[in-house]
């Protein structure tokens, strides 16, 4: 099988999964009991506005209609009204978006710098100090809750030190300095977790290539250490890496709910769970849809760069 | 049919005194397993072990440090956070078991029909396993308790559905696996109906993997029981809850530590419990693996 037929095979793929995560996110209204209008309004709301409120979201309409108005809407960037954020859905996520983003990102590029050199020095000195070391940052990064090290991080380096803001954020076209200095402490909370699993992948995988026979190959053909370990070893080990990275991703958007949360950065992760509180169901919907779609986009991208990186991988699926 | 009991039996037998052998030699695992023990302990005996009603409050005893009297402290309320922290355990380990358990009937039963049957009914069960797969599990999780409303059975049933899909993975590669094995072929020959040789001989022969992934998910669980506690839309007050407690107590961390740092500490303990079981499960079951 040639690449670009896998590619257009796992883009295919995806539209099935896409059309169900569709499907899933418009019946979340539906699941609402009683109305979804009075559930947002509360009991105290009028009937006009109740009734206001349901010809708003199309409530009316039999189902089939309005689920193809919906995803008309999604087609088209037309996400509906936000009721607590007085706007339209599509702009407002648009903009939390990159705010989430730019965390997302900085966690994977540091979590990428430190785990990758201590998984290395993990597996190369096995049950020495150093490994004992990532051992140990490997089970307390996947055991210790967000919201207890995030807090945990604000009463040391914030509020005890100074070092860094306790929360809030600035838009780095304004201050870039002042945005890094809130994104710091986000993003070595969320980097304790995605470093742990990261690393342990790292550690487990350079072992197994260290022990194939190719490599025990080139070490007794005289070729150097270095050479085996970063020309040869490292390549390989990288793969089972790079798929688990693409795994920790949907992680790591959880994580930012929290994350985001806890430091007051304005975010996806944040606006759904304020649109989750305030029973802002076109919001709910836009939001979910957004970060569904998104974590399949990574996904996809993370299978087409391992199967370009070991072609095996297309064989064993088909 | 009684010999190949039998010799079931007997591999059974041999490989479960094997396996102990190799588990007992995971050090980590083993620490993991008393821990578990210790929090199934105080679970259980919440109410004989606690030295206080969870709810009581003492007004003359508002956060105060660790003591005779309060061995974690108390809160901005004067309860006992000792006690809080045992009936915490309480509500997350009663939400986490159900999820799992609701998860594992769920996810086995659909995993194993999708592996064994295979053709149409594989494809259209697993199409919906990948959509639950495509949101990230606390998304999917907010998602659904923004329908159903937050409550503790909610976040039990929330978990059972996101964690279904695992299950199911699981299951179904084990099932695919096993399908074409000689001893379910001669069942099948022999007439056996089809739920009979999916739970009776594919599911016994699936359950390592399956262990590692109940024990795994247990860990989740408890993280995301107290993470949506922690966020709001999980237990409600006035259920105690090691989550809730944190919300809490993190205004308090300049002056009262022990407020959010022993609720914290608390959901650690069983979390990492149940990593190191998952991981040393994981090695003895599969020990061409290296993840020691």
């Amino acid at each position: 099988m040639e690449w670009y037929e896998y590619l257009i095979k796992r883009v295919l793929l995806l539209v099935p999964t896409l059309f169900g995560v569709s499907i899933f996110v418009f019946f979340l209204v539906h699941l609402v009991p009683g109305s979804p209008a009075v559930a947002m309004l509360g009991v105290r709301a009028t009937e006009e506005r109740i009734a206001e409120i349901e010809n708003d979201l199309g409530l009316n309409e039999p189902l089939p209609v309005q689920y193809i108005d919906w995803f008309t809407g999604v087609l088209t960037g037309d996400l509906g009204q936000s009721y607590s954020f007085n706007g339209p859905v599509s702009s407002i996520l648009v903009d939390r978006f990159f705010v989430s983003l730019e965390l997302v990102l900085l966690t994977l590029l540091v979590s990428l710098c430190v785990s990758i050199p201590l998984g290395i020095a993990a597996a190369l000195y096995k049950n020495s100090p150093i490994d004992y070391f990532s051992m140990s940052v490997g089970i307390t990064g996947v055991s210790v809750p967000t919201f207890f090290s995030g807090v945990v991080f604000i009463a040391i380096f914030a509020v005890w030190q100074g070092w860094f803001p306790v929360s809030g954020y600035v838009v780095p076209s304004e201050d870039i300095v002042a945005n890094l200095r809130h994104m710091a402490l986000p993003t070595l909370t969320m980097t304790l977790v995605a470093v742990a699993v990261a690393m342990r992948m790292m550690r487990s995988s350079m072992i197994e290539t260290l022990g194939e026979e190719y490599i025990r190959f080139l070490k007794a053909k005289g070729l150097r250490r270095r050479s085996v370990l970063f020309g040869h070893a490292l390549k390989n080990s990288f793969i089972p890496v790079i798929t688990v990275i693409g795994l920790q991703f949907g992680y790591m958007l959880s994580g930012a709910v929290v994350v985001e949360q806890i430091f007051a950065i304005p975010g996806l992760g944040r606006t759904v769970l304020q649109a989750v509180l305030q029973r802002d169901y076109p919001l709910v919907q836009g939001a979910v849809l957004l970060l569904a779609v998104w974590f399949s986009v990574v996904n996809l991208l993370t299978d087409l760069i391992v199967s370009f990186l070991n072609p095996r991988i297309m064989e064993e699926e088909t | 049919m009684t010999t190949q009991t039998q010799k079931t039996t007997e591999r059974n037998e041999s490989q479960l005194r094997q396996f102990a052998a190799n588990f007992i030699e995971n050090k980590l695992a083993v620490v993991g397993l008393f821990l578990i023990v210790c929090v199934a302990l105080v679970t259980v005996f919440a109410s004989q072990i606690a030295p206080y009603s969870p709810t009581a409050q003492n007004y003359n005893a508002v956060l105060e440090g660790p003591s005779m009297a309060h061995p974690f402290g108390t809160d901005d309320l004067g309860r006992d956070i000792f006690s809080r922290v045992l009936f915490g355990y309480q509500t997350v380990m009663t939400i986490t078991t159900s999820g799992v358990v609701v998860a594992f009937i769920l996810g086995t039963v659909t995993g194993l029909t999708a592996g064994y049957r295979g053709g149409r009914i594989d494809q259209l069960l697993m199409r919906s396993v990948d959509v639950l797969m495509a949101f990230p599990s606390l998304i999917l999780a907010l998602a659904l308790i923004a329908a159903l409303g937050p409550s503790k059975w909610g976040v039990a049933l929330v978990l059972g559905i996101a964690y279904t899909p695992i299950f199911a993975r699981v299951a179904r590669s084990e099932a695919v696996s096993l399908r074409e094995e000689q001893f379910i072929k001669s069942l099948e020959v022999r007439g056996a109906s089809q739920p009979r040789i999916m739970f009776r001989h594919i599911l016994p022969n699936a359950v390592g993997p399956l262990i590692v992934t109940v024990t795994l998910q247990f860990a989740f669980g408890i993280l995301t029981t107290a993470t949506l506690s922690f966020l709001g839309v999980g237990v409600q007050p006035p259920d105690p809850s090691l989550g809730r407690m944190l919300t809490d107590g993190k205004d308090y961390l300049d002056t009262a530590w022990w407020f959010s740092v022993f609720p914290g500490i608390a959901i650690m303990i069983p979390v990492i419990g149940f990593n190191t079981i998952g991981d040393g499960l994981r090695d003895t079951f599969d020990p061409k693996q290296v993840n020691r």
